[in-house]
């Protein structure tokens, strides 16, 4: 049975067939959502909660891309989480001073195990330097790069997924990079040689 | 590292890298990267950045996220009542839009005949033009006073001025009677005739018999200005007046017989009854919406 005929059918209310859809892309919405939270625990609560929804919301889908709809319940589940941890903050994510962002040398930030760009990569985790960049991004610009770059998705469903035109798109990808050029300048020496730039002039 | 001349640069150099440009901008980016050594640099970053995302390694699902019917219970069920409770309130809107409308629009309710009775002068005058004249001639030379607005003669005979409107059906509103001045003071006293259970003026007898066919018409006939009794006989100065309703003119002019209606038991009933319709529908209209609302909330 194809995409097309398994959505009608769940919309009918066979849950079989919209358990099949689940599993298609259930790898993706978890991914999405890890790369959106940096959480494992989180992303899992927020794929089951975005399928959830996906099931109840089914008689608004109105065709087009089924993946690209499915990853609009996934980004709303974690922005809903993003929110939630706003409201009742657990620890900072930096420890910054507020006037003049300076570090402050507190105790917790000292003892902050967390690895160094230097460490991460010797360790061979590309992907804690990749998320830790991600984290630097705000979140609509987190979202728009995690789904084109690292998910493969074009930029017409990415503007389904978030619910915006397909110009902010293009220019929150463009920006996203950027930032995370910057970041990643950090590991660059450090990257497998297949990331590396030729031409080896880069300040 | 090198950085674009122009902020704009980069939103174009992301988009040249991922094909997301017109082929005339294909071309005029590739031109520019021949002749700028720092944009054909960025390029290579935006590039390099673009694989290491790539390349990010990705993670198995720990575990499936398929649902159970007891995570999503009775969902199909409450779905369905939502629509039926939409459309529930919506028709009860929409009768009660109609309702007002028969309170309000002319010609509909039969009980709004002050209301109806507005837009009737022009009508009825023309109705008047055609008879008058006859009518005149024929009433030895008196002046017909020519009365407006259903004075059907149902009714109780109340002052229009004083009654409600539609409180006795039939009953001619106090600015629906226009007479005219009469010649003779000393003519047939004018009686209100609004609400006479006996047919009303008709164009026969308002031809063939002006005296015998005023008089009863006119021992009910209402004032229209003054305070004369309910009952009673006009007075002096307006005695002598003969009254021709409205729908006898128009009888007259379009010549199709009159006909008197039954004493209105429907037409009762709904004047006594639209109110409490027309709130019943508004709060039939109200509780469903709710309804479907809660349920959609539920769902």
């Amino acid at each position: 049975m194809d995409e097309v005929a398994l959505v009608r059918a769940a919309q009918n209310g066979d849950l079989d067939s919209f358990n099949h859809l689940v599993l298609v892309y259930q790898e993706m919405a978890f991914n999405v959502a890890y790369r959106m939270l940096s959480d494992e625990d989180a992303a899992e609560d927020a794929t089951q909660a975005a399928f959830l929804s996906a099931y109840r919301s089914l008689a608004g889908y109105r065709g087009g891309s089924f993946r690209a709809w499915v990853m609009r319940m996934v980004t709303n589940a974690c922005y809903d989480e993003l929110r939630r941890r706003q409201r009742r903050p657990t620890i900072p994510l930096e420890p910054m001073d507020n006037e003049d962002e300076e570090e402050i040398e507190s105790p917790a930030w000292l003892a902050d195990d967390s690895p160094s760009p230097e460490q991460s990569l010797e360790k061979g985790e590309l992907d804690e330097a990749i998320q830790s960049c991600l984290n630097g991004l705000a979140d609509e610009f987190k979202a728009v790069v995690v789904m084109v770059d690292i998910e493969g998705m074009d930029y017409q469903e990415v503007s389904v997924a978030i619910n915006k035109p397909l110009g902010t798109v293009k220019s929150r990808v463009a920006r996203a990079r950027s930032k995370l050029r910057e970041c990643l300048q950090s590991y660059w020496e450090l990257l497998p040689a297949q990331f590396r730039l030729e031409d080896e002039d880069k300040v | 590292m090198t950085t674009p001349h122009f902020p704009d640069d980069w939103e174009i150099l992301s988009a040249y890298l991922d094909g997301q440009l017109s082929s005339r901008e294909m071309d005029k980016v590739r031109q520019r990267l021949e002749s700028q050594p720092d944009l054909q640099r960025a390029l290579d970053e935006l590039q390099q950045t673009r694989a290491v995302l790539r390349a990010a390694p990705r993670r198995r699902a720990p575990r499936n996220f398929t649902l159970s019917p007891a995570m999503v219970p009775q969902r199909r069920r409450w779905l369905s009542l939502t629509p039926v409770f939409s459309f529930a309130s919506a028709l009860a809107v929409v009768l009660l839009v109609v309702s007002f409308a028969f309170t309000l629009l002319p010609g509909l309710n039969p009980t709004s005949q002050p209301l109806a009775a507005a837009p009737a002068p022009s009508q009825a005058t023309k109705g008047f033009a055609a008879a008058a004249p006859q009518a005149n001639d024929q009433s030895g030379g008196q002046p017909p006073i020519i009365a407006w607005g259903g004075a059907t003669g149902m009714g109780g005979g109340s002052s229009p001025d004083q009654a409600p409107p539609g409180a006795g059906i039939g009953s001619a509103p106090a600015t629906g009677v226009e007479t005219l001045p009469t010649q003779d003071p000393n003519a047939t006293p004018a009686v209100p005739s609004l609400t006479l259970p006996e047919p009303p003026v008709t164009s026969s007898t308002v031809q063939e018999t002006p005296a015998a066919t005023t008089e009863p018409a006119l021992r009910n006939t209402v004032p229209s200005q003054g305070t004369g009794p309910i009952l009673g006989i006009r007075p002096t100065q307006e005695q002598g007046k003969i009254e021709v309703t409205q729908e006898s003119t128009q009888n007259l002019a379009y010549g199709a017989p009159e006909v008197t209606p039954a004493p209105g038991e429907g037409q009762t009933f709904l004047g006594r009854n639209l109110g409490a319709i027309q709130i019943g529908l508004g709060l039939l209209a109200v509780g469903f919406a709710l309804a479907a609302i809660l349920l959609r909330r539920k769902s």
